[in-house]
């Protein structure tokens, strides 16, 4: 482009893609506009991009995925809306003490099986052990997940996601052997809906 | 000017959803999600290139909007704020996979000029090509140009979505274009 060497014209060239998708307004479209009267060249690229922009509109169109994720969506907010409804505020106090003292356990495990003490590491990231994902039916209470925890010797290191999905870690260093074992006596319990093994 | 005024009309119906939404309206949640599914999921897409995955994090991002509804001061449009819930939804999942995203570099190419970019982009046939180029881009170039071309959204409105000053956003878009131009000019020369 012959004039496209100086800052003003870079700023016109930037502000070409925005012409070319309709949304430049103002004196910055009269600008533009004014750059593509004088230079054959920029309506060359003008040009360019246009074709560029039907073609991108028309590899990105993508079929969505349509009802099943949407009643999938549906059940998680009616599950939330149950939750909230049913809690009183003193439980989800409570709640969110006995959580805050299983988490605290579980960095104390964390560090005395040898994890980092000189940082802090958040639970949801850099948390190698993280073995299986477990989901648990709407009903069960805390005292009953907590009890199936400790049975299992595992920490809550992730979740719930909005599927009400949470991520395990197992203590010790457990085997492909123990998880299998873990996963077996999660599976057999009324209040586990869902328990996979997930790559860490 | 009537399909900017339709735009802001839609704008305001969504809005008025959202707000709907915020009382505890499901009916108003299916009728946003029914709205605005499409372009969640391809903007997942574009990111993850994997529909069960994006299947997933577009509906994390709708339940986050369930949850966050009450939250929406109208500040932004409601698809520029349902957008940056997306982003963050897959940022998280990125990073949950152990993907760390780009930020800005792309496999240099040889410059082919103008004219073999456009004899690349010239007839359908082309367009395993110009996904080919796009998947090649850095997240961050590919989400620029998705926003900007599939979405037509202005450069202030990428720039609220992706959090980077709006300068950042036109210089992202100029090379991602460079970048693709490059690329197509290469595999048209080479074909």
């Amino acid at each position: 482009m012959s004039e496209a060497s100086g800052p003003q014209a870079r700023e016109l060239q930037a502000l070409l893609p925005f012409y070319v998708n309709g949304t430049l307004e103002g004196e910055e479209r009269r600008r533009v506009e004014a750059w593509l009267e004088r230079s054959p060249e920029a309506r060359a690229e003008a040009d360019l991009l246009a074709t560029l922009r039907e073609r991108v509109k028309r590899v990105s169109s993508v079929e969505a995925p349509g009802e099943l994720t949407l009643r999938r969506t549906l059940s998680a907010v009616r599950r939330e809306q149950r939750v909230r409804l049913r809690t009183p505020g003193w439980v989800k106090l409570a709640v969110a003490a006995c959580l805050a003292v299983i988490v605290a356990q579980g960095v104390a495990l964390y560090r005395t099986a040898g994890g980092p003490v000189d940082g802090y590491a958040t639970l949801g990231g850099g948390v190698e052990q993280a073995a299986l994902e477990v989901t648990f039916a709407p009903g069960a209470t805390e005292l009953q997940i907590r009890t199936l925890l400790d049975e299992a010797d595992a920490t809550i290191v992730g979740g719930p996601g909005s599927l009400g999905v949470y991520r395990l870690s197992l203590g010790g260093g457990a085997d492909a052997e123990a998880r299998a074992r873990t996963l077996e006596l999660l599976r057999s319990r009324d209040i586990v809906t869902h328990a996979a093994e997930v790559a860490p | 000017m009537a399909s900017r005024a339709r735009a802001a009309k839609s704008e305001d119906a969504a809005a008025e959803l959202l707000a709907r939404v915020a009382r505890g309206s499901e009916e108003a949640f299916t009728e946003l999600y029914r709205r605005f599914e499409s372009r969640i999921f391809a903007f997942c897409m574009s990111r993850l290139n994997d529909p069960a995955v994006a299947a997933d994090v577009l509906s994390e991002v709708m339940l986050e909007a369930w949850r966050q509804a009450e939250r929406f001061e109208g500040r932004s449009k409601v698809s520029t704020w349902l957008f940056s819930i997306a982003r963050y939804k897959v940022l998280d999942e990125m990073r949950r996979r152990g993907r760390r995203p780009e930020e800005e570099l792309d496999p240099a190419l040889p410059d082919e000029g103008r004219a073999s970019a456009v004899d690349a982009l010239a007839g359908a046939e082309r367009e395993d090509e110009v996904r080919r180029c796009l998947q090649n881009l850095s997240d961050a170039h590919r989400e620029a140009v998705h926003l900007a071309f599939f979405e037509d959204l202005s450069y202030a409105e990428i720039a609220r979505i992706v959090e980077r000053p709006e300068g950042t956003v036109k210089t992202r878009v100029f090379h991602a274009k460079q970048a693709l131009k490059r690329c197509l000019a290469q595999l048209g020369v080479t074909r």
